[in-house]
């Protein structure tokens, strides 16, 4: 295991890819901290550095889905799966190895966006939360990195095409995303809904507010906020204070990002054992 | 005989196929084996299950008399390197840090081996050019360098020469007769060029439908496709008196048939044949080509 883990993170930091990964999560927030701060001047809004500090919640993942098919598939288009196998390395220790690496790498991607998120939010915007909360927030978050590096590589793992597993890959993190958003929006459904009315001379007047059909209730509510958290989906809109959303519950959500972990290491590492590579 | 690889009633099922069907085998150390058989006849089958890459449906294989269910099969595999189907290289690395990657992955101590390997294989002045702007020929031998790192004592190559030219068919063959007389590596190769196989093969397994038809050494291959006279007589027993008397090596076919070897004067035979009231009813002569005898034993008639 010792000599897959130096044999990985030395391609891990040889991989163009990667370094590209890092740029651009460092770059793409930066870029967004600079609009921010232009926007803010422009229009003499207050804008602040806490709204965007936890984007790297979403955008990480998205980069992690490209890159961790790339590093991932490279093993089975170049055929050096092989080399490990041959020589008596095991299929468990293979696929360790290959974990622990998109896992480094998630979470260098997601150093790199809040590192930028310091570097250049701070001189504009300073920064009020206290340093205690953003740490563990951090570890949170890359706990939740954790999940998707085991997602991504069972994905990698078990797929032969490496067409097919970047595909997959992204086309799954968006899934989860989009998922996440749908669970949200049922969540964040007013309870009560008012409605304008014109009167008799011409104003339009709010109604009395009446119960919103839609306003989830009793059990389907709380199978919806289980979904909200345990999906890493609903994870990504909570972790990044999306959608002003920042009532995960962080404990509960990295029991559940273990549960995610074990669950696709464990199911990944049996199918490999079982899988007939050419 | 001492035994590198042994497989025994080996089955291997993809679903409904049965891609082996109960394969014996015997790869004797030190030898360069010659896997034989078509397309589609099992050879690559065979290797992805000794490389580990996939398990036996039925029956099992031993590598250095360790069986494949064995703990201890992993180390004994440290012992091996193969080159299945294509090279197992990182394309987007250079020839020298292909290498290092898989030191790394067989744990070596240090990179000092590396130039002379790459030597060896006729790669140590490829520099920064990364693997994947390598001719096809350069990348089969980068991928016996690669597998070669481990210093392993048994090489399985499959198809090694499929593709090349007639320049990188040298040069292998060259290299892999380099690597079995000095480093003492048994190679166990798969092909379907027979020709090429001749020339470094020194025994023969030849598999057909998944399983093996026939094994031999490459003494017992030339002794079978050595050339002869295969001789019709009227009178076996007498025909044997007078090839006796011309110390002449034959074997009998049949009580009227004989094969008859080495150079002989047909003439002087016929002759001697009529004295001793023997008559000749038919004479005909024979040199099978290893491919003949690969199309004799699994049956020409459904190749024709």
């Amino acid at each position: 295991m010792r000599n897959l883990l130096s044999a990985n993170f030395s391609r891990l930091w040889k991989d163009k890819l990667f370094w590209i990964g890092i740029a651009v999560m460092a770059g793409f927030q930066a870029f967004e901290l600079i609009m921010l701060y232009l926007e803010s001047v422009q229009y003499q809004i207050s804008n602040n550095l806490e709204s965007v500090l936890y984007v790297y919640g979403v955008v990480a993942p998205i980069v992690m889905s490209v890159f961790c098919s790339m590093f991932l598939g490279t093993e089975y288009s170049d055929g050096t799966l092989r080399n490990k196998l041959v020589i008596g390395q095991k299929r468990s220790a293979i696929y360790l190895a290959n974990l622990a690496v998109c896992f480094v790498a998630g979470v260098l991607f997601s150093l790199a966006n809040f590192a930028a998120s310091l570097a250049v939010g701070i001189p504009m915007f300073g920064l009020k939360l206290p340093a205690m909360e953003i740490v563990s927030h951090v570890l949170v978050t890359l706990v939740m990195m954790l999940a998707f590096a085991a997602v991504f590589t069972l994905v990698g793992m078990l797929c032969h095409s490496k067409a097919f597993t970047v595909a997959a890959s992204i086309l799954l993190v968006f899934a989860f995303l989009l998922a996440g958003i749908a669970v949200k929006g049922r969540l964040q459904a007013p309870e009560t809904i008012s409605h304008y009315e014109m009167s008799i001379n011409g104003e339009f007047v709010e109604s009395e507010p009446e119960p919103n059909p839609k306003y989830l209730r009793g059990a389907k509510r709380k199978a919806y906020e289980f979904l909200d958290q345990f999906l890493l989906g609903g994870q990504m809109i909570v972790n990044s204070r999306m959608m002003g959303d920042g009532s995960g519950n962080d404990m509960l959500l990295a029991v559940y990002d273990m549960v995610w972990l074990a669950g696709t290491a464990g199911a990944g590492i049996l199918l490999f054992q079982k899988k007939d590579l050419k | 005989m001492e035994y590198c690889m042994t497989a025994s009633h080996l089955v291997k099922r993809y679903g409904k196929f049965q891609a082996l069907k109960g394969l014996t085998m015997h790869v004797p150390k030190g030898s360069i084996y010659g896997f034989v058989g078509k397309n589609g006849a099992g050879k690559t089958t065979l290797i992805r299950l000794i490389c580990g890459l996939q398990n036996p449906t039925e029956g099992s294989y031993q590598l250095y008399g360790v069986d494949c269910t064995a703990k201890e099969i992993a180390s004994v595999r440290r012992r091996m390197g193969a080159v299945v189907e294509t090279p197992s290289i990182y394309l987007n690395m250079t020839a020298e840090e292909n290498i290092k990657e898989q030191y790394r992955i067989l744990g070596m101590p240090d990179f000092s081996g590396i130039q002379e390997l790459l030597k060896l294989v006729g790669l140590d002045d490829t520099g920064k050019k990364k693997v994947k702007n390598f001719s096809l020929g350069m990348r089969q031998r980068m991928g016996i360098a690669v597998s070669l790192a481990g210093n392993p004592d048994f090489l399985v190559l499959d198809e090694p020469i499929n593709g090349l030219d007639p320049q990188g068919i040298v040069e292998m063959r060259e290299l892999i007769l380099k690597l079995n007389r000095e480093r003492q590596i048994t190679v166990l190769i798969s092909s379907h060029i027979l020709d090429e196989l001749s020339r470094l093969a020194t025994h023969y397994g030849f598999i057909d439908q998944g399983c093996m038809v026939k094994e031999l050494s490459a003494q017992e291959l030339e002794q079978a496709c050595r050339k002869s006279i295969r001789l019709t007589v009227s009178s076996g027993k007498a025909a044997c008196h007078v090839l006796d008397r011309f110390h002449l090596e034959y074997q009998v076919v049949s009580t009227q048939e004989l094969e008859v070897y080495g150079e002989i004067s047909v003439t002087d035979l016929t002759l001697a044949l009529h004295d001793s009231g023997c008559e000749i009813l038919s004479l005909k002569e024979k040199e099978e080509s290893l491919e003949n005898y690969y199309i004799n034993l699994v049956g020409g008639e459904k190749h024709a």
